[in-house]
């Protein structure tokens, strides 16, 4: 009887194949992993811990963006409702909700309300969101449609490449800043998206950088 | 991104423990409430819509309160992060207070974001916010921009709109924020060591206020800091009518009596001199360190590089010093002699006797002291001739450490010079006591040794460490019944009283005070005291009657008089100016009185020969008040260049006559006192001299800090050498070796050029005669490189920088500066000694000539920001790159460290994270970060980025207004700082900007242009104008 | 002697002494050779080396835990000294690597017979070698686990590494140099293997054996095969000889550091690392050869001729430093010149000094037949090449980093105690390793000494003559 049986043939040949294959599959998968949705962090449901419901907020009330991201046009930061604000209408309307108690109870402990935050980027990137949406750049473009989000979720795969897609060749997402917090704007039927967008490039004078300081500091 | 905010330390009553149900799990996120002061109470202080704290004691749970001391370090640890890092060792961004640790291999946490439960006034997250408020020192204020984030202050800047300091700042100044932040600071208001509140205090002041009533308190004193806060001289007043029989005396460690008291002998009234050096043409400082950058010299600086550059209106100046020490102004000295601090009166005759044969109204101030050497009378008559010829255009000025009689003396020369008027003027004094020295507290020592005191109120920093061995007042105050010490650390004063307040810094409280020129300021506060520290208008307000009131109210009223319109409206507008017109002070004209004079001066004795012991103020820790300040604790010192330590400086002459090498451990005796300090072998000081700085060697346990494997001691205290009779220096002094050696950390190893062609000085002569030195100019045929070139034309800026080393005196501004804009670790006395320090710039410190007589050239080296830069192309990971501004830029987070760029760069000015510096630091340590920068991980390389988040910020801003950036509006940190407009930045795509016009200056020269790095920094020559006659 | 000499009758005479000592048949070669590989009764020796080899390389890997989980700074690198025992270790393991694929590559196409007996010794220990050298790379950098960075892959960032960086060069020359080094090792190992597998007493070992040889038989057709694979890997291999240390060079080379910046590192570069490999194979192979009983194998021919070549890449290196220096001084640049004035009069000229005593002088001896047949004398000089050489690159890195062009940047560097545990470590590892495979696998390439003793009996062009034209 030999020392290996003839199926051993099989199993050294197929083995040396693996050696060769296994490491690319390794190495692909990573690849396709790191920009899936689950590594990208996308469509995840970020639990707050008060339910605070954005399409309510912004269809049915239609809120527009600004009243609670007050600083998102002057700095860098869209910047977070005080609690104050969410009183000024819930002193009136909604004041006993159980739903509400503890934004009451944050607000007279003057207690700041820890949010968990949704965007999350590195703290070496500075994004700025000011210079975003003044140039044309809609809230919606980035963090898609907030007004059908029961709770916000990261739509967009916020990688470098991403951004850098963006700064490369703004044109195609730029839209008249009026619209800037529509969630639903379109271009006119007809108007094409292309020429628009280079004319807004014109008329707000964009030329979007890509040097490494843009966003490194 | 939106990372977590801080919020402003705003903190309930009640123990966090009271939100701990399982609806509010964030709270872990709020800084822990240990950081900040123990338990407090709610009381309202409008003015500022924050709330204030005060500690009582029944939530004052003793020490338990207190952070755990072991394990807490000082800002900036001496030593390095022990153990191992933690995963979470990368960014930590200075708003966050939950640092969130991300690496490639670990799930990055879930962020907080924490908001304002009501968004203060004015306050836009994510923008920072200025203030205008005031720093003093010695009781002189400058006026400061403080950039607040989010209620956090992180940057000082000087203001530009305060006539004195025009924007410019000292390294003192700047550091100031570590001093803010220091978790060392005291925390509890004590009564013997027990805890106690403000209010009990107060009550115990009550009781005592009816004997003091009773005999119009014969009893009480008051010892306090030099002050020119006219809140604090109206409330002294008050306590004055209260109390007629009470005394209020100066205290300082580093007086200015003698400036007071020269005036009082010249001219009869006690003045303060006003030195306008932009319009002298020879200037003379007799052991004046009037270019050092202190609150009481910032114009000076300002005005006399001005006339330092061969283009200047009005030619260039000329420096003559007379000094023992090699000082920051002896090396920016045309012509230095060295000269003993105890034979200045004799020079001073000796000059007056040589300006007498032309000057009239000289004569008979008596004949020269001492057998003057050869060199002093050459010198004397080359100078005399200078200063005659440009009678009403030159200018002499003493140092602080000299007599009264060399004041004086000046005083009268200046006088018969004709520069009164003209290069030097004399107002009022702005400070409350002109007698903070010998002749302010020598009547209370006597009082209080004759026990005539029962209440002694102490707001002077530290008397009991700073005070003359020969006084023994800690001895003296302990028997003193009740000793009220308002101090910033339960230091070495307060174990020897009864009562100890712990103090607010000026950034926590409302006041006001004056710059030398008169100029009144608010001081406002930035944040609500971090430890509950009460200030002193708080503490004199307890002396009065009535309810307390708080400091804001007070200070409103006391300058509600100055209002020409409306009130409110003015007072918003001083404090948004940081100036209360008004009151800059009228000069005087004052007349020498010669008679008084030279009685006085027919006193002076003859000195005896022999060594002479200079004490001199620290350039950096000055009196000893910044022992806790990590920052200027490491500073390289301007002249020595070390860290973390004093020495007794010696000749070259000497050292050699005494066999002594830097590092070796010498025993300084004079008269029966003594002290221990490592020597250092100083190119430039004199043979008959050796010079100590004060300030060191506190004993650490006084500093409540304990650190693990470094010297109990920082440095060496020499206050023990102090007479009573003359703090500054004294004759007979005998060195002995002990045998030991000890370890000093300095930043510059090697003092000389080796003859390369790296700082260039030249003589104005020479310059003028041959205005090009090609050889050191970018070639104008370029070389070829292996590297692409970049054509910047298309760009809309083309950033750039020049140094005017004829400006740069190397008084370390800037390098502080540049570490609170860019959050600059502090990597402690061993890591320094290791080469590890992270300073991006490197004040490049070069002597030429003889040892005995250098000349001295001061190069500050940052990134030269090369267009063919040698760290790019050997990044392997494309961590270092060229924008198309053409920046370096240096991007933290995908650099691996291979250390490559640093080893390539020519000019050495990069700084590698090797060890996790940013680890481990406290929650108060966390909020001086500047959120603008990333805070760099360990394995990490870094570099000056010519401020790049600024120049972002300004981008953004303009082009949100779709303009272009103009050259006022975007200056780097260590341009804004400087006070002697050494440095400029900016593009040079605008031919008018001041860089551009450096860059095409005759005297601009490439480092290292041999090498074709095409750097975009570029020094001009330094120009020295010497006297002929003395060449 | 002359009976001795019968097996060696047919060498030619200008060969020297044999290269095969006493009456030899397969049997007796095999036997003799496989001997070592199970040769239970003599081990107590190779236990003790193998347990001092092993304590350095938990050694090893201790200092690697503290360097990886406290940072760079537990080494005494600072600025302006960024690179220092790390880099020096690593250029010096590689350089020794590079005798392996020498001996079997290069003189294998020239048909030097008298390699047949050393190049599996000299390939394992290249291996041994860039195994050790390759720790470096990865570990002096400060963030090592990003070192992935410096692979050319398509990430998420859109970014790529900088081409033009020698450290990315390096990354490819020293990761392709171990691929083909391993290959051609294994190729020749694979005949013996299965002479090993068939001598094997216990079914386990035959299996183990077995898996790896790879179902040899021996045949015609495998035989064939296998020569030209062989030849193939060799001809693949020679370039990598000179390209890799060329590449490794190009580290300094490429930099504008005075010191650095020469273009004759490349060749000095590799005579050096030559030099060093053969003397290191030497250091090795004289003890080895003693313990496991191969002297008719291993003749004072094959010495001698490693001797030769000692010498004259001791020359080539003696050269390469006379050039430096020259050219320094001729190039008339300030920095330059200052550069190796420091070498011989600044704070480390003891090195310098040592360096130049281990690598210019001491091989001299070689001039003299006596010396080059002294076994002790060649084994001194092996080891003291190994330090020169190792001075050398400690030299050419830490001397011209730590005073380079602004006199104000200038500082010292000293070793902490990790630095040195790091050197002394990899020592132990490659011991180790080597310890190993002196046990389990024939330590001469038995067949083809087989081979060679058939040659030298009835001399016949050898195979690879007939495939390799």
């Amino acid at each position: 009887m030999p020392l290996f049986p003839r199926w051993t043939n099989t199993v050294s040949r197929l083995s040396g194949v693996l050696l060769l294959v296994l490491p690319a599959i390794g190495i692909a998968s990573l690849m396709i992993v790191v920009r899936s949705p689950w590594g990208t962090k996308q469509d995840r449901e970020v639990i707050q811990p008060i339910e605070f419901d954005h399409r309510h907020h912004v269809s049915d009330e239609g809120i527009d963006c600004r009243y609670c991201h007050f600083s998102v046009e002057r700095s860098p930061y869209p910047g977070l409702p005080s609690t104050t604000v969410c009183m000024s209408c819930h002193a009136q309307v909604w004041n006993k909700s159980p739903l509400l108690s503890m934004v009451r109870e944050y607000y007279f402990k003057d207690r700041p309300i820890p949010w968990n935050s949704v965007h999350n980027l590195p703290d070496y990137v500075y994004f700025n969101h000011s210079i975003h949406v003044n140039k044309g750049v809609g809230c919606v473009t980035c963090h898609g449609r907030v007004d059908e989000m029961a709770a916000v979720n990261q739509k967009s795969p916020m990688s470098m490449g991403w951004c850098v897609d963006c700064h490369r060749n703004p044109e195609l997402q730029l839209r008249p800043v009026e619209f800037m917090t529509s969630m639903t704007w379109r271009p006119d039927p007809g108007v094409d998206r292309t020429a628009l967008g280079n004319q807004l490039a014109k008329q707000y004078n964009i030329h979007t950088r890509v040097a490494c300081d843009t966003c490194h500091r | 991104m939106t990372p977590t905010r801080f919020p402003l330390p705003v903190l309930g009553s009640e123990p966090s423990a009271a939100l701990a149900e399982p609806s509010a799990p964030a709270l872990v996120d709020l800084p822990d409430e240990a950081s900040f002061a123990p338990g407090r109470v709610v009381g309202s202080e409008h003015g500022y819509d924050r709330t204030y704290w005060r500690s009582v004691e029944e939530q004052l749970h003793g020490d338990a309160a207190l952070p755990d001391r072991d394990r807490e370090f000082p800002l900036g640890a001496f030593d390095v992060p022990k153990g191992f890092a933690r995963r979470d060792f990368l960014q930590l961004m200075g708003a966050s207070v939950a640092l969130a640790g991300l690496t490639a291999c670990t799930e990055k946490p879930v962020e907080r974001i924490l908001a304002y439960t009501k968004t203060p006034n004015g306050v836009t997250p994510g923008n920072p916010l200025h203030y205008a408020t005031a720093i003093s020192r010695d009781g002189l204020a400058i006026g400061v921009l403080v950039t607040s984030w989010e209620g956090r202050p992180v940057k000082v800047e000087g203001n530009p709109t305060h006539p004195l300091n025009r924007g410019s700042t000292g390294p003192q100044d700047q550091a100031e924020l570590a001093t803010l932040y220091n978790p060392y600071r005291a925390r509890v208001l004590k009564e013997r060591g027990a805890g106690r509140s403000w209010r009990s205090f107060r009550e115990s002041v009550r009781q005592r206020a009816a004997a003091w009533a009773a005999d119009g308190g014969a009893r009480l004193r008051f010892l306090c800091e030099p002050s020119s806060s006219p809140l604090l001289g109206s409330m002294r007043a008050a306590i004055q009518q209260r109390f007629p029989q009470a005394r209020f005396h100066g205290w300082s460690a580093t007086p200015r009596d003698t400036v007071y008291e020269g005036t009082r002998l010249a001219f009869g009234q006690t003045l303060e001199p006003q030195y306008a050096v932009e319009k002298a043409d020879v200037i003379l400082s007799l052991d004046a360190d009037f270019l050092e950058a202190r609150t009481t010299t910032l114009d000076q600086n300002q005005a006399f590089a001005g006339r330092r550059v061969p283009e200047a209106r009005g030619g260039m100046n000329r420096l003559y010093v007379v000094e023992p020490r090699f000082s920051i102004t002896g090396a920016m000295a045309d012509h230095r002699l060295k000269h003993r601090s105890a034979d200045m009166e004799g020079f001073v005759l000796a000059l007056a006797a040589e300006l007498g044969k032309t000057v009239a109204g000289l004569g008979g101030y008596g004949t020269p002291v001492g057998t003057p050497s050869a060199e002093r009378s050459k010198f004397i008559a080359a100078l005399a001739k200078d200063l005659s010829a440009k009678r009403g255009a030159c200018l002499v000025m003493a140092g602080e450490r000299q007599s009264a009689a060399t004041h004086a003396m000046v005083h009268a020369i200046n006088a018969a010079l004709g520069n009164v008027g003209n290069t030097v003027t004399y107002t009022p004094p702005a400070v409350l006591d002109t007698a903070t020295g010998r002749a302010g507290w020598q009547p209370l020592i006597d009082d209080l040794r004759a026990g005539k005191v029962d209440t002694l109120v102490v707001t002077a920093w530290n008397p009991v460490f700073t005070a003359p061995a020969d006084i023994e007042l800690g001895a003296v105050l302990k028997k003193v019944p009740n000793v009220i010490y308002l101090g910033p650390h339960d230091d070495e004063t307060g174990a020897v009283v009864n009562w100890f307040l712990p103090a607010a810094h000026p950034f926590e409280t409302w006041g006001d005070a004056r710059s030398r020129d008169g100029t009144v300021s608010i001081v406002q506060p930035l944040i609500q005291p971090l430890f509950g520290g009460i200030s002193e208008v708080e503490l004199l307000g307890s002396f009065l009657d009535g309810e307390e009131r708080k400091p804001y109210d007070r200070l409103r009223e006391l300058h509600r008089s100055k209002a020409t319109g409306d009130f409110d409206t003015e007072w918003e507008s001083w404090l948004a100016a940081g100036v209360v017109p008004g009151g800059t002070l009228a000069a005087v004209v004052p007349f020498v009185q010669s008679d008084a004079l030279k009685t006085a001066l027919a006193r002076l004795r003859t000195p005896e020969p022999g060594l002479e012991l200079d004490l001199v103020a620290d350039y950096k820790l000055i009196d000893g008040r910044y022992a806790l300040n990590s920052w200027l604790q490491e500073l390289p010192d301007p002249i020595t260049k070390l860290t973390w330590d004093n020495v007794a400086q010696i000749g070259v002459g000497l050292a050699k006559q005494l066999e002594v090498e830097s590092g070796d451990l010498l025993k300084l005796t004079v008269g029966n006192r003594s002290a221990i300090v490592p020597a250092w072998v100083q190119p430039g000081q004199l043979d008959e001299a050796v010079t100590v700085s004060i300030g060191y060697g506190r004993k650490q346990e006084t500093l409540g800090v304990i650190w693990a494997d470094e010297p109990t001691m920082v440095g060496h205290d020499v206050y023990p050498l102090r007479s009573a009779a003359n703090p500054w220096f004294a004759t007979g002094l005998k060195i002995e070796k002990t045998g030991k050696d000890y370890t000093l950390s300095y930043t510059q190893v090697h003092n000389t050029q080796d003859g390369r062609a790296v700082a260039l000085m030249q003589d104005l002569e020479e310059y003028r005669q041959h205005p090009e030195a090609p050889e050191y100019r970018p070639k104008t045929n370029p070389l070829p490189s292996v590297q692409p070139l970049i054509e910047y034309k298309d760009q809309q800026y083309k950033w750039a920088m020049a140094v005017d080393m004829s400006r740069c005196t190397g008084c370390n501004a800037c390098v502080v500066a540049c570490q609170a804009e860019n959050n600059i670790p502090v990597v402690g006395k061993t890591q320094v000694r290791k080469g590890r320090e992270m300073f991006w710039i490197r004040l490049d410190r070069y002597y030429t000539g003889d040892p005995a007589t250098p000349e001295m050239v001061s190069q500050p080296m940052f990134c030269q920001h090369c267009e063919t830069a040698p760290c790019e192309y050997v990044c392997p990971v494309n961590a270092t790159v060229h924008s198309d501004e053409g920046l370096n830029d240096m991007v933290y987070n995908r650099c691996i460290g291979t250390r490559y760029c640093s080893n390539n760069c020519p000019y050495k000015v990069r700084h590698f994270n090797y060890l996790h510096w940013a680890q481990d630091k406290s929650q108060v340590e966390r909020m001086l970060m500047n959120p603008d920068v990333t805070i760099r991980a360990r394995g990490v390389m870094e570099k000056c980025t010519y401020c790049v988040q600024r120049i972002e910020r300004t981008r953004i801003t303009a082009r949100l207004e779709n303009r272009t950036i103009g050259e006022a509006e975007l200056k780097t940190a260590c341009q804004q700082v400087c006070p002697t407009s050494a440095l400029t930045f900016g593009s040079l795509h605008d031919p008018k900007s001041q860089v551009s016009l450096r860059h095409a200056d005759g005297r601009r020269f490439d480092v290292l242009h041999e090498l074709n790095t095409k750097p975009r920094t570029v020094y001009l020559t330094k120009i020295k104008n010497p006297n002929p006659e003395l060449a | 002697m002359a009976a001795e000499h019968a097996g060696a009758a047919t060498a030619d005479a200008l060969d020297g002494p044999p290269l095969l000592l006493g009456k030899q048949d397969n049997t007796t070669l095999t036997g003799n050779l496989l001997a070592h590989v199970w040769a239970r009764p003599d081990t107590r020796g190779w236990l003790l080396a193998f347990t001092i080899a092993g304590f350095g390389s938990a050694m090893l890997l201790l200092a690697i835990t503290v360097t990886i989980a406290t940072g760079i700074g537990v080494w005494g690198n600072n600025i302006p000294v960024g690179w220092a025992f790390d880099i020096t270790n690593f250029v010096w393991w590689i350089g020794i690597g590079h005798a392996g694929t020498l001996i079997s590559a290069i003189l294998f196409l020239f048909q030097q017979r008298w390699r047949t007996a050393i190049n599996r010794f000299s390939e394992a220990m290249t291996i041994f070698a860039v195994m050790c050298a390759g720790l470096f790379p990865l570990l002096h950098t400060g963030r090592p686990w990003f070192a992935y960075f410096m692979f050319p892959y398509p990430s998420t960032l859109e970014m790529w590494p900088q081409f033009k960086s020698p450290l990315i060069w390096d990354v490819f020359a020293v990761s392709t140099y171990f691929t083909v080094s391993l290959l051609f090792w294994y190729l020749g190992l694979i005949p013996d293997l299965a002479a090993l597998r068939d001598a094997s007493k216990s079914k386990v070992q035959q299996k183990i054996y077995g898996i790896f040889a790879l179902g040899w038989r021996g045949s015609g057709r495998h035989w064939h095969n296998y020569k030209v694979g062989y030849l193939l890997l060799a001809g693949l291999s020679t370039p990598l000889v000179v390209s890799v240390h060329t590449i490794v060079s190009f580290d300094f080379a490429v930099s504008v550091l005075p010191g650095w910046h020469t273009t004759i590192f490349p060749p000095y570069f590799v005579a050096g690392a030559v030099f060093s490999g053969f003397a290191m194979v030497m250091s090795w192979m004289v003890p080895a050869r003693h313990f496991l009983g191969l002297k008719h194998v291993i003749t004072e021919r094959h010495l001698e001729n490693m001797n030769k070549i000692i010498l004259a890449t001791g020359m080539l290196v003696s050269y390469g430093y006379l050039m430096e220096h020259f050219i320094a001084w001729y190039s008339g640049n300030q920095f330059e010149w200052f550069v190796f004035y420091n070498r011989a009069t600044g704070p480390y000229r003891g090195v310098y000094y040592l360096m130049l005593f281990c690598n210019v002088l001491t091989p001299q001896v070689f001039w003299f037949k006596w010396a080059r047949n002294s076994i002790p004398l060649m084994f001194v000089v092996s080891i003291l090449v190994n330090i020169g050489m190792w001075c050398e690159r400690f030299v050419i890195i830490v001397t011209s980093l730590h005073r380079d062009f602004l006199p104000a940047a200038w500082d010292m560097y000293y070793p902490t105690w990790v630095d040195i545990t790091l050197f002394l470590g990899t020592i132990g590892f490659f011991s180790t390793l080597f310890l190993l495979f002196l046990k389990f696998i024939p330590a001469v390439a038995v067949s083809e000494v087989k081979e060679l003793n058939e040659e030298l009996q009835h001399p016949t062009p050898p195979v690879t003559v007939v495939t390799g034209a």
